[in-house]
């Protein structure tokens, strides 16, 4: 009895052996031969970079960045993930944990030439020790339309994809224009965007949320919103006049707002990434159905 | 056991601690990859590791564990109130608006040390603040009033917090609940030196203070007729048992339930001598949070458990435990089990 205790602590001890390490990686020796190098580069944290060669390990704890390497055939340079990336090009390789505050061991152990992370003071403390442990990294901040083609940019100069990046920004642009052209001189209904919370959060100016229902021919009612994203009471939603609720994936409209019409936007919206013009045409075809269904009835 | 048996056996225990903890972790290594690691030798990447990520990580356990539940001992002996813990008067609330006010203000953004820099200001406010109310007239400190100015400034400054984080932007609401929720994940060699700094001298002084405690304990008129200097006994141990609970939390954030069930549960074992119980509590203090850390480490790995989760989860569990096995004996009724 007196050991019972004493026990627990060994079985806890024992217990900890069989958990499940990452072995580390062999190291590929790749050498790079390419133009546009070296390439300089300020990031989102106003940090220098010169870049002589692609880097060839790369983790991405942004997912947009993540998006727009894979989406520029860069995937295989990816060698981690978060928890969160789940797609099948990256579910078989080794999780850092989340996108903030990754797990500093793992990705020491991976040996990385490059890690895309969040700009901003959220989780400045892994950006302090990733400087120390030798890992590089750059920091993004995908709040407007315009970070994220930057990032898409960047990334497309950094690891020698320029062309390919080139061609998404294209695709991007040339999708935002034909929504905005689609609903040209149509009455611009009130729209908000929860993204759920109890008090439900909404984007104010600076988000491509915004921006994307500006294009997409709505006016969000939170357009003086002192920060990127708040959450805002019952009353001021009542308050707007709202004419159309946009929810993100898996909400359901607030019991005080059941009046008002509501649709039920798809996840990949909130990944500001390649999926851009995408976005913007799932949320002009809720505002404005009938610029989208020329279809004769 | 004799008291010197157990701090034997928890002396080897912070060891036998502090190479597990160096040794687990998310990436799998051998036994000899650690101990090249160890001597300056093999792969770059191991050393960086073992060297800078996960010996310094076990040094701050170590040092917040045995510090946390030292100053609750001190607390619990102050305050003649078996409820006492680190953070009673009010120290987490005045660190954690300092650390919040830092992080709302992007101070946070351009100056690495401005955060733990706030939170230990914020302690010593609330340490400064309530010894100031609870100092009387004739300059005496009554512990009663003490603990409840502790307690009320300690809502003061959760109200502060409530207050900035309702202001503040997304960003600055989860760097905020990130850091008071705790996390060992920061150490490095420059705070672990600078919490030794703290802790050790005044550890060493608490454990000096043992024997005017054990008169304390048993009231304070007694212990001025025994001689003890009671109101110098009472200002010196409450200043220091609060540096040492500040020093850990501007480096790690709140991490509870150590200094609570840590004391207790070497009471429970060793009895209510504080020259015995203080040194006990240190090292028991120091084992239990390595544990825990390793735990909150290894046991969703890549992800890490908040060691408060923990703590509370390993630690209430015991101390039940421990506090049943004593009622039993105390009474003579017996719980087995």
């Amino acid at each position: 009895m007196r050991w019972s205790f004493n026990c627990f602590l060994l079985a806890t001890l024992l217990g900890c052996d069989v958990f499940p390490g990452q072995q580390l990686p062999a190291r590929p020796e790749q050498p790079e031969p390419s133009s546009g190098y070296p390439f300089r580069v300020v990031d989102a944290a106003g940090a220098q970079h010169t870049f002589d060669s692609a880097p060839q390990r790369i983790v991405s704890l942004v997912p947009s960045a993540t998006e727009a390497l894979l989406g520029m055939a860069r995937g295989d340079r990816l060698v981690g993930r978060t928890e969160f990336d789940r797609m099948p090009e990256l579910i078989g390789l080794p999780s850092v944990g989340g996108g903030l505050q990754p797990n500093l061991e793992i990705l020491v152990s991976l040996d990385l030439d490059l890690v895309i992370r969040f700009a901003g003071d959220s989780d400045l403390a892994s950006a302090e020790r990733m400087t120390d442990l030798g890992i590089p990294h750059f920091a993004v901040q995908p709040d407007g339309i315009e970070d994220v083609l930057t990032i898409i940019r960047d990334l497309g100069r950094i690891t020698d994809a320029s062309d390919a990046a080139d061609s998404m920004l294209r695709e991007i642009r040339d999708a935002l224009d034909d929504v905005a052209r689609r609903v040209d001189g149509l009455p611009e209904p009130r729209v908000v965007y929860l993204l759920g919370g109890d008090p439900p959060w909404v984007a104010g100016p600076g988000t491509y949320i915004d921006e994307l229902i500006g294009i997409a021919g709505g006016t969000n009612v939170f357009d003086d919103l002192g920060t990127l994203y708040a959450p805002v009471s019952m009353e001021a939603l009542l308050d707007r006049d709202l004419d159309l609720i946009l929810l993100s994936d898996g909400l359901t409209p607030p019991s005080p707002l059941a009046h008002v019409a509501s649709a039920t936007l798809p996840a990949s919206v909130e990944i500001p990434g390649p999926g851009l013009g995408e976005a913007a045409r799932d949320i002009a075809r809720l505002i404005h159905p009938g610029a989208f269904d020329p279809s004769p009835r | 056991m004799k008291p010197l048996s157990w701090a034997a056996l928890l002396g080897l225990a912070v060891i036998l601690v502090f190479l597990l903890s160096i040794r687990l972790g998310s990436v799998g290594l051998t036994t000899g990859e650690v101990f090249a690691a160890l001597r300056g030798e093999g792969d770059l990447n191991i050393q960086r590791i073992i060297v800078d990520l996960r010996a310094p990580r076990a040094a701050m356990a170590i040092l917040v564990g045995g510090g946390l539940s030292l100053a609750g001992a001190v607390f619990q002996a102050l305050l003649r109130n078996p409820l006492a813990e680190p953070y009673i008067l009010g120290i987490s609330g005045g660190a954690a608006t300092g650390a919040v006010l830092a992080i709302a203000m992007g101070l946070t953004a351009s100056l690495s040390w401005a955060l733990p820099a706030a939170a230990f200001a914020g302690a010593l406010l609330a340490i400064v603040l309530v010894l100031r109310v609870a100092a009387t007239a004739d300059n005496r400190v009554d512990v009663r009033v003490l603990l409840l100015a502790g307690v009320v400034v300690g809502a003061f400054f959760a109200a502060c917090i409530s207050f900035v984080l309702s202001i503040s932007d997304a960003r600055t609401v989860r760097s905020a609940v990130l850091w008071m929720m705790g996390s060992l994940a920061g150490s490095d060699w420059t705070t672990v030196v600078m919490v030794t700094l703290y802790t050790l001298p005044a550890a060493i002084a608490l454990v000096g203070l043992a024997r005017p405690l054990n008169l304390l304990a048993i009231g304070e008129e007694t212990a001025g007729y025994l001689g003890a200097n009671v109101e110098r006994v009472k200002r010196v141990a409450y200043v220091l048992a609060s540096l040492l609970t500040a020093a850990g939390v501007a480096a790690t954030g709140v991490i509870g339930f150590v200094g609570l069930i840590v004391p207790h549960g070497v009471r429970l074992l060793v009895g209510s001598d504080y020259r015995v119980l203080l040194p006990l509590s240190f090292l028991a203090g120091a084992v239990f949070l390595t544990l825990a850390d390793v735990v909150a480490r290894t046991v969703m790995s890549p992800a890490e458990v908040p060691i408060g989760v923990i703590t509370a989860f390993v630690g209430v569990p015991l101390f039940l435990l421990l506090l049943r096995r004593s009622m039993g004996a105390r009474h003579g009724a017996g719980i087995e089990s």
